[in-house]
């Protein structure tokens, strides 16, 4: 039983909100999130020690799937601290809206777990509608309906994609359990029925991380959603996406077409990313455009999966997460005044405001810009490590050049909150446990990057979970 | 008995005619009955190969796709009406505001 403690918590979060809908619990709401999104990472935590295999081998919980449960509860618990500062989202839905994050969360750990097509299919869902729905919860008529529409009809047609992909798979294999496709696909994967069948399969996973054909929805749902809603779209469905890939694509690495797609994919979107970034005003515009190059980056990890891409692709994922619900963090707290987008000159000022959040803002986007001794460098260097150990030389050249493209607008967001000067640009002295917080986080993005073994390693026994 | 290629056949062109009338349409319920037809076809994908080989999770998951799609389409539609209470629009050219 306790094997499930994880899932188990977050879907008692998630009831204990249904419930409090209904105005049968007294408990104040914010607080209530505080305590789910600890009890959700502590459970996490003691769901390392427990494997097992659950719905008739469709949901295994093992090395992998834990390491992966544990960077999604973790970073469900950062998004909770960020979401008891709710300034954008509409404070009457406030009870919905943990709702409907703690659905979410619990899918997107469903999703993590699953090795059976059907059951990772119907988690993921679960875990998109409610993140379709959250997108709507603005405060005002912003742009969050638009938003929405194209999260959505993104969504859907990218998971039409993936479903038609599962069924060649299926077609192929005559299973949709995992396993058994392991075992039976390997004579047929010269059918050109595989390589289409998987990477329709990962185009949908694809979307999740707001990989390049399929980009198109993020830059405007992060800026016409709520900030609160952008933190927890920009974090936790990426770690899903990144587990869910290596499962599939670790199953395919025999067909020769499937790397090679990855890889100009992966060159393709860093490089539209960085690209459209550099113009960007908008504080949540740009991250969005800078997500899109490091959902590049996270896919350079899959087409050297055996030469430590795998792990370099988990470690690189879980900094990302936290790099974000950094950067998101400082956002939350800068928003709540404008229509649309932050504009990246309400940040001037924030270093004589806020010391701590300005100190966390420069850490947290000089590891996105992949500046030593940041986590982010660390992971940049072994992605491109591994590339260039599978072969793949033009990507580790486009990976660096993209890196020193981004140091340029990164560095133009850090010089807004550390050198120039602003005096009317009020930010509202945040809670001591939110400076606490980002103390906390600023120091393990460090710590991460002089000493990334100890989550590299876990990330290695991880990997070699799934390929056993 | 129908050869199985015919069945894949039907369904691949249903699922270009889809992703073609998504890629066409400019009005957003259009959009959305392509995406349908889209699902549609992966439908008569699993069933046709569920048949074909005897094995009945195919058919299984064609309940699951089917039941999921309306889901989706009952969320998408709700935004979309709230979208046209607010904008008096669908049409894609004309919801604009954000972009660059």
């Amino acid at each position: 039983m306790l094997s499930l403690l994880p899932e188990t918590t977050l879907a008692a979060a998630a009831l204990f909100f249904f419930f409090k809908n209904l105005e049968l619990f007294k408990l104040e709401s914010k607080k209530a999130v505080l305590l789910f999104g600890l009890a959700a990472a502590s459970a996490s935590v003691i769901g390392l020690f427990f494997h097992g295999e659950f719905f008739n081998g469709a949901y295994r919980v093992d090395n992998f799937s834990r390491f992966f449960t544990l960077l999604i509860s973790f970073a469900y618990m950062i998004a909770c601290i960020i979401f008891t500062r709710l300034k954008e989202c509409d404070q009457s839905r406030v009870d919905e809206f943990f709702f409907f994050t703690s659905m979410a969360a619990l899918g997107l750990v469903m999703a993590v777990g699953s090795v059976e097509l059907m059951s990772m299919f119907i988690a993921l869902e679960v875990s998109s509608y409610p993140m379709y729905i959250i997108t709507t919860f603005r405060k005002g008529l912003g742009r969050q309906f638009e938003a929405s529409v194209k999260y959505i009809i993104f969504g859907a047609v990218s998971t039409a994609l993936m479903l038609y992909g599962i069924s060649y798979i299926y077609g192929l294999s005559g299973s949709t359990f995992l396993v058994d496709i392991a075992s039976t696909l390997p004579p047929k994967l010269g059918n050109p029925m595989a390589a289409l069948g998987v990477l329709l399969f990962m185009g949908g996973l694809g979307y999740k991380l707001a990989a390049f054909p399929f980009h198109f929805w993020a830059p405007d749902v992060y800026s016409g959603a709520a900030s609160e809603v952008t933190t927890f779209i920009a974090a936790l469905p990426k770690i899903t996406a990144t587990a869910l890939l290596i499962r599939i694509a670790h199953l395919f690495t025999g067909i020769e077409i499937v790397p090679l797609t990855i890889s100009v994919l992966a060159v393709l979107s860093m490089t539209a990313g960085n690209l459209m970034a550099l113009g960007q005003t908008g504080l949540k515009r740009l991250l969005a455009y800078s997500a899109v190059s490091h959902a590049g980056f996270i896919l350079v990890g899959l087409i050297a999966l055996g030469n430590g891409g795998a792990q370099a692709a988990m470690f690189y994922a879980s900094v990302y997460a936290l790099m974000s619900l950094a950067a998101f963090m400082v956002a939350v707290e800068a928003s709540g005044r404008d229509p649309v987008d932050i504009p990246i000159e309400r940040l001037k000022g924030l270093w004589r405001k806020s010391p701590v959040m300005a100190v966390m803002l420069t850490i947290a986007l000089a590891s996105l810009a992949g500046l030593p001794p940041t986590a982010g460098f660390a992971g940049k260097l072994f992605l491109l490590i591994s590339a260039w150990k599978a072969g793949f030389e033009w990507v580790v050249i486009a990976g660096v050049i993209n890196t020193f493209i981004g140091i340029y607008y990164y560095l133009k967001v850090i010089k807004t909150c550390l050198v120039s000067d602003g005096r009317e640009n009020g930010f509202a002295p945040a809670p001591f446990y939110l400076k606490a917080a980002s103390v906390v986080m600023a120091a393990t993005m460090i710590l991460l990057g002089i000493f990334p073994n100890t989550l590299l390693d876990m990330a290695g026994s991880a990997f070699r979970a799934l390929v056993m | 008995m129908v050869h199985l290629s015919w069945y894949l056949t039907v369904s691949a062109i249903l699922f270009c005619i889809g992703v073609f009338g998504f890629l066409t349409r400019r009005n957003i319920i259009m959009m959305l009955l392509s995406i349908e037809l889209m699902l549609n076809s992966v439908n008569l994908n699993l069933a046709a190969i569920s048949h074909y080989m005897e094995d009945l999770r195919g058919q299984v998951l064609v309940f699951f796709i089917i039941a999921v799609a309306a889901a989706e389409a009952a969320i998408g539609l709700g935004i979309v009406v709230t979208l046209f209470r607010h904008r008096k629009s669908i049409h894609t050219d004309q919801i604009v505001s954000l972009k660059g």
